[in-house]
């Protein structure tokens, strides 16, 4: 090494080396000397032509020589004592601080960075711990899993979900081997009334006594129903939930033996369910069976079944056993139960229906999310890394070890990875929150509903291994390759890190692509279920039900009560339109036997002629946005005293009346007088005439056809329970107030039941499949988004780091098109590459979506075209940018600058 | 090369941006100059370390020697607060400049 001190008294003047008020600025040169001259030699510089050279630079300016003739420095501050410095405590505190700079100094990098993480964060938190709460979590009852419902099926007619006959039940539950035990219910329309406060509407279900016992659940106040062998009993017994509990009865302790009234009869107490325990639905109120189910009839599909399965039996060889069964009874009562059988699902299944299909598919969705989020945060690290790299050989060549630099990066990583996973909680809690909020549906167990710590560090995890990982390689990467080489090259057209970049690229677009993908073949499910004809129509009216207490009432006096309560609120002048139903429409109807004078006979049992019955009252079809193609509906007239008439649709009149030309004027027997204690015929002959007939309205659901259907008269078959719907004239509040004054004149004690839109009731059936695919939209617009952001990073950084190439072929005579033309070409190869792997993955995991398509198949061709043509446009656009700041390089100054 | 001129009346404002961040050394400034521009500006120990006692009598860097085990003990200066607030007002004045310079010559950003 030379002697610096020496070199610098024979430029600067000997003096400079013994004059104590310059000495730490000579001390300062020295060190800068020693510094330039090692690096010199490290470029390969021999040492004489070093010295020489160091020497020069420091000594060339006169400013320098003046400035130390006149004193230099005179005040300098004390040296600091060895020990305190070099430990790792302060160092670390330094870096720390320095990375914190760091963040703050460059905003655009940290933003953009920590909201790809926390978006992509977010989401996967949001969706698993909905996943968890709703799907993944045991239902709150004992071994659940050997819980199962139980439905009677008709496969010929593809019903395959229908209520269970009482008497059928019974041979089900029966079947050897399968069940420890089986409970069914019923749901009947319950107000209750007491002295506490306004009258309400429960909900109740009817329920053989054992239903609790098979749940596995028993009361947490009162010993609950008794048990008999015929499952039901002879009193007016009652069980209420642990809401009502507290909401009617103070929660008082001394609940048991007293009374509740539902609809006007007074039912004993026995017992309070414990907290959360709402089962079937939202029950409140469980009613004891009142009769017994063998006296009904197997033609009724009414109830609710249950069953726990016998340990050790698995659901296919239940399901088996359910066929055996089955199969005898439609041989023993062909009448009644020909192509009849039943099947048995999963409780768990059951009470999530679209939730599970829909909330596993975006669950997958949102860990492709995360994935792209890190993969473009990995990317802007790489990028980073790649500029920084002069500073990190400055730092190894002033003598900084690897392990101090990669804990510095170490540092700086974990503290974006720390910022990156609060923001992705936050986010994580506002999609829970919102999801459960904005949701048009009710979610299954929402309450249940709170951020799951397991996948939250998981989270956590997945953030910070990216972010070390990438933020930290390259740092330990750089410190190992030859200084030389990074100090001679930073500033040529040396590109370090591309080709991990550009895979990383093609990675997110390929993601993106699947993604997307998965989201269209949703739009287009969603698109043709919104496309069926329901064959009703809402225009603002409301829906509002109610149900008359039948003690209280009788027959001719529901009958007199709808009649009079449909006039008073169509004279109200805030009422545009009202009618009254006993089923709204996509509603299955009661199904019974029918006749046609002169050529059907109404024979009981003839499964070959049974349709739907509806009860409409006069301006139904009209109210509803239904069309009558042919004849009249009902109209005010037609109540129980007048001739008996029906209205049929377009599925009966072409299946069964088509051996006449006209079908208005022809009799059909009406097959049914009574339904249970629900509603009744008013009008005793079976003759009705036909006197129009009614475009189909869907009766069993949103995608299957309507069945033949045959709708009565709601004053000449009334109900105790029907649905008001109302269009209003003005606001829907004031037309809801019209029907509670009206109510309130005819009966001060009768309450409103629920309020709802007509709209929504017509959409409900899509309102699932409508969630999950915005969810799923959302995810993959923010998915291309990353993508793109991904690309035209490294499309800019590229063109940023061949100016000097593209200023060379611009000065050797290429135009600016070429550049463009080269430029946008590697985002298109890139693209391409993308695109066709994304689509590759995108058709092998396009079977995992099948359960919530619809009319489209996960193969379906305008959806992959369509997104491969999309996604390509966006790339096409994001490098048209970075290509046209390339064509637009001044060759002249790009060559300049080196 | 660069007029000396609008050199010498940048390099201040250089120098109290590299210092933003963390402390350096004179000579590590010198180098990080050097390789930020990508070779267009340099500044020599000649004209740096007078350069450096001016900005510290402004009161807008400070130097103090730190010693670690092992090593020669370096000079490293830091930004002081009038430090920070002069630079935050020459990059305002700068930007104007430039902005200005641009409009006028119509010299785009490459």
């Amino acid at each position: 090494m030379p002697d610096w001190r020496r070199l610098l008294g024979e430029r600067l003047g000997e003096r400079i080396a013994v004059d104590a008020r310059v000495a730490d600025v000579v001390e300062e040169l020295e060190q800068h000397l020693e510094d330039r001259y090692r690096e010199l030699r490290v470029r390969g510089v021999e040492s004489g032509d070093a010295e020489q050279l160091a020497i020069d630079e420091a000594t060339s300016d006169v400013a320098l020589r003046k400035w130390l003739a006149r004193g230099g420095r005179s005040v300098g501050g004390s040296p600091i004592p060895p020990a305190e410095n070099g430990s790792s405590g302060s160092g670390l505190l330094h870096d720390v601080r320095y990375a914190l700079r760091l963040m703050r100094h460059s905003p655009g990098f940290t933003a953009a960075a920590v909201l790809a993480l926390g978006l992509g964060a977010g989401a996967a938190v949001g969706v698993f711990t909905l996943l968890q709460a709703v799907v993944l979590r045991p239902l709150p009852y004992a071994d659940p899993d050997r819980l199962v419902r139980l439905w009677e099926t008709k496969p010929v007619e593809g019903l395959l979900h229908e209520a269970v006959s009482p008497v059928t039940f019974l041979d089900y539950r029966a079947a050897p081997g399968a069940f420890e035990d089986a409970a069914a219910w019923w749901v009947p329309e319950m107000n209750l009334t007491d002295d506490v406060g306004e009258p309400i509407r429960v909900a109740t279900v009817e329920a053989s006594e054992n239903l609790f016992d098979v749940m596995g659940v028993a009361p947490a106040l009162g010993a609950g129903f008794p048990r008999d062998s015929t499952l039901h009993g002879d009193g007016l017994e009652a069980v209420i939930s642990h809401r009502l509990w507290r909401s009617r009865f103070g929660a008082s302790p001394e609940v048991v033996g007293q009374h509740i009234r539902l609809n006007g009869r007074a039912y004993e107490i026995l017992g309070v369910m414990p907290s959360g325990f709402q089962f079937p639905d939202d029950t409140d109120v469980w009613t004891r069976l009142a009769w017994n189910l063998a006296d009904h009839d197997r033609a009724a599909h009414f109830m609710g079944a249950v069953a726990r399965l016998n340990p050790g039996v698995t659901l296919e060889r239940a399901n088996a056993a359910m066929h055996t069964v089955g199969g005898r009874v439609a041989r023993d009562f062909p009448e009644t139960n020909r192509d009849w059988n039943a099947r048995l699902v999963p409780l768990s299944n059951d009470v999530l229906g679209v939730f599970r299909p829909g909330l596993i598919a975006l669950f997958g969705a949102s860990g492709l999310l995360l994935l792209i989020a890190c993969i473009n945060v990995a990317n802007l690290l790489l990028a980073r890394a790649g500029a920084r790299q002069g500073e990190f050989a400055v730092r190894a060549a002033l003598g900084a070890t690897r392990g101090r630099l990669v804990r510095q990066f170490l540092i700086e990583s974990l503290l974006l990875a720390t910022t990156a996973s609060l923001v992705g909680l936050l986010i994580g809690t506002f999609v829970v929150h919102g999801f459960v909020a904005w949701s048009p549906i009710e979610i299954p167990r929402a309450d249940e509903i709170s951020l799951d710590g397991g996948v939250i560090v998981f989270t956590i995890a997945v953030i910070a291994v990216t972010t070390v990982l990438f933020g930290v390689m390259p740092a330990a990467h750089a410190s190992r390759t030859n200084l030389q080489a990074v100090l001679r090259e930073t500033s040529r057209g040396h590109v370090p890190g591309r080709r991990g970049r550009t895979f990383l690229v093609v990675a997110e677009i390929a993601l993106s692509v699947a993604l997307l993908c998965g989201a269209g073949l949703l739009v287009r499910s969603v698109a043709a279920l919104l496309a069926e004809d329901i064959g009703a129509d809402a225009s603002g009216e409301l829906v509002i039900d109610i149900q008359l207490p039948e003690q209280q009432y009788g027959w001719h006096g529901s009958g007199r009560f709808y009649g009079r309560l449909l006039n008073e609120v169509r004279e109200d002048p805030r009422v545009a339109g009202v009618a009254a139903s006993n089923f709204l429409p996509l509603q299955t109807g009661w199904r019974a036997q029918f006749g046609v004078a002169g050529a059907i006979p109404l024979m009981h049992g003839d499964q070959d002629h049974m349709a739907q019955y509806h009860s409409v009252s006069e301006s139904f079809f009209d109210v509803a946005g239904a069309q009558i193609i042919d004849g009249r509906g009902f109209d005010a007239r037609d109540d129980s005293v007048r001739r008996p008439v029906v209205v049929v649709n377009r599925s009966f009149a072409e299946r069964f009346l088509q051996d006449t030309e006209a079908v208005v004027g022809r009799t059909i027997l009406v097959g049914t007088s009574q339904i249970g204690p629900l509603g009744r015929r008013l009008v005793a002959a079976q003759e009705h005439e036909v006197i129009g007939v009614v475009a189909d309205i869907r009766n069993t659901g949103l995608t299957a056809p309507a069945e033949a259907a045959i709708y009565t008269s709601f004053r000449q078959f009334p109900f105790f329970k029907a649905y008001l719907i109302v269009r209003p004239s003005s606001t829907p509040d004031a037309a809801v107030n019209a029907v509670r004054d009206a109510v309130r004149r005819l009966d001060p004690g009768l309450p409103l039941g629920t309020v709802q839109r007509y709209e929504r009731v017509l959409n409900e059936a899509t309102d699932g499949n409508r969630v999950i695919m915005l969810l799923m939209l959302a995810f993959s617009a923010l998915a291309l988004v990353l993508a793109v952001v991904g690309l035209y990073g490294i499309l800019s950084y590229t063109v940023s780091m061949r100016r000097r190439e593209i200023g060379i072929r611009l000065a050797l005579g290429a135009c600016a098109r070429d550049v463009l033309a080269m430029v946008v070409g590697q985002g298109l190869v890139l693209g391409v590459v993308g695109v066709l792997l994304g689509l590759t993955i995108a058709v092998a995991m396009g079977q995992s979506l099948a359960g919530l398509l619809y009319a489209v198949t996960p193969l379906d061709g305008l959806t992959l075209g369509g997104v491969a043509v999309l996604v390509l446009t966006v790339i096409l656009a994001a490098a048209l940018a970075p290509a046209r700041r390339a064509a637009a390089t001044d060759p002249m100054r790009t060559l300049r600058q080196d | 090369m660069f007029d000396r001129e609008l050199r010498k009346g940048t390099t201040p404002f250089l120098i109290l941006a590299l210092l933003e961040l963390e402390p350096r050394h004179g000579y590590e400034i010198s180098r990080l100059i050097e390789l930020q521009s990508r070779g267009v500006l340099r500044v020599h120990a000649a004209s740096l370390y007078p350069l450096l006692y001016r900005l510290e009598k402004r009161g807008w860097i400070v130097g103090r020697w730190v010693e670690k085990a092992g090593e020669r003990r370096r000079r490293f200066y830091r930004l002081t607060a009038s430090g920070r607030r002069a630079l935050e007002k020459q990059r305002e004045q700068w930007t104007e400049f430039a902005s200005a310079v641009t409009r006028i010559t119509g010299v785009a950003h490459a």
